[in-house]
């Protein structure tokens, strides 16, 4: 028996809900905004479940919708760049784990300082691993501004986070 | 991957991790019918601000042409060709000139038709018909002086008293 489309959509929710929670944690930097922008991306594809034909744009859609959420809600919130501390990991001093706490943190801090658009580059190139013009499309604009971004997204977390770059440098 | 940033993609992936995995999909829901309502709210609101624009311009148009201003009582041109608003005296004197000691006589235009006649009192007390003849566009035009006229040679089909046959 076929389901409904209100049933595709529930699953489409359940399943992909924690991997949509990652990507915008990584945009966001904290939690609960990171719910709160999936949250709106996912009741946008709600509302225009029936116009998506194939079930299987539900997760293009909301990515692309979660996308443009960030920077419209940055914009209209203004909420301060620093995002907040909360990392909870404790770990020895010196052990390998304690060492990667430290570059999850820096990471955290250095993805805090830049724009939006550099920070949602990032997250679309190498944690998403899109090619240039998927990222391009995800996020519509041009290929040649996806490269300057990523290349001024780069060159700023060097500033701002040397540690960070030459910790990645000396673990590659 | 050939580049060298896979320790950043690696770093990348462990922090999302701190996204957790909250279920979303109660609250979806409940955030989906909250916008829509909001937009069937500003929808309505909307519409009902049009309507009352569109209502209030058709009113104050309606008011306007309730009341549309008179014409001057001394317009002569204004009734159609065929049977045009007879003209006072005072609209004649402004056609022609008077002989100086000449003037129109106190009694009323007669008018037939497009015709006008109206009595011109001579400085010695005689006195003369003027006749005015009405045509559309250009209104009303001195025409003739004199005692009386042929009628059927003016078209006239009604009887006048400026009339000789």
């Amino acid at each position: 028996m076929a389901e409904s489309i209100d049933d595709l959509f529930c699953e489409f929710v359940r399943t992909r809900s924690p991997a949509l929670l990652r990507t915008a944690y990584l945009l966001t930097g904290d939690r609960h905004l990171a719910e709160d922008l999936v949250q709106d991306a996912l009741a946008r594809t709600h509302r225009g479940r029936r116009r998506l034909d194939d079930p299987g744009h539900f997760e293009a859609y909301t990515r692309k919708a979660m996308y443009h959420q960030h920077v419209s809600w940055w914009r209209r919130r203004k909420v301060a760049e620093s995002l907040p501390g909360e990392l909870a990991d404790v770990a020895q001093p010196g052990s390998d784990h304690a060492r990667r706490t430290d570059l999850k943190l820096a990471l955290h801090q250095a993805l805090a300082q830049l724009t939006q658009r550099q920070r949602a580059v990032l997250v679309v190139r190498f944690f998403e691993d899109r090619s240039e013009a998927e990222a391009a499309n995800l996020l519509q604009c041009s290929v040649g501004t996806i490269k300057s971004q990523t290349s001024k997204a780069l060159a700023r977390m060097r500033q701002i986070a040397p540690e960070l770059l030459s910790a990645v440098m000396e673990e590659a | 991957m050939t580049d060298n940033l896979g320790p950043l993609r690696q770093a990348m992936s462990e922090l999302s991790e701190y996204g957790g995995s909250a279920d979303m999909y109660e609250r979806t829901l409940r955030r989906s019918r909250q916008v829509q309502r909001r937009q069937v709210v500003t929808t309505s609101a909307a519409a009902v601000a049009l309507v009352f624009a569109i209502g209030g311009t058709v009113a104050f148009a309606t008011r306007n042409q309730a009341a549309p201003p008179m014409p001057p009582a001394s317009a002569s041109t204004s009734a159609g060709p065929q049977n045009p608003t007879c003209p006072s005296t005072k609209d004649l004197g402004a056609l022609v000139e008077l002989p100086t000691g000449w003037s129109f006589a106190s009694r009323p235009v007669e008018c037939v038709e497009t015709w006008a006649a109206a009595d011109v009192q001579r400085a010695d007390a005689s006195s003369v018909i003027y006749l005015f003849h009405y045509t559309a566009g250009t209104g009303w035009r001195f025409q003739d002086q004199g005692n009386g006229w042929d009628c059927k040679a003016l078209g006239l089909t009604q009887p006048a008293s400026f009339c000789t046959s």
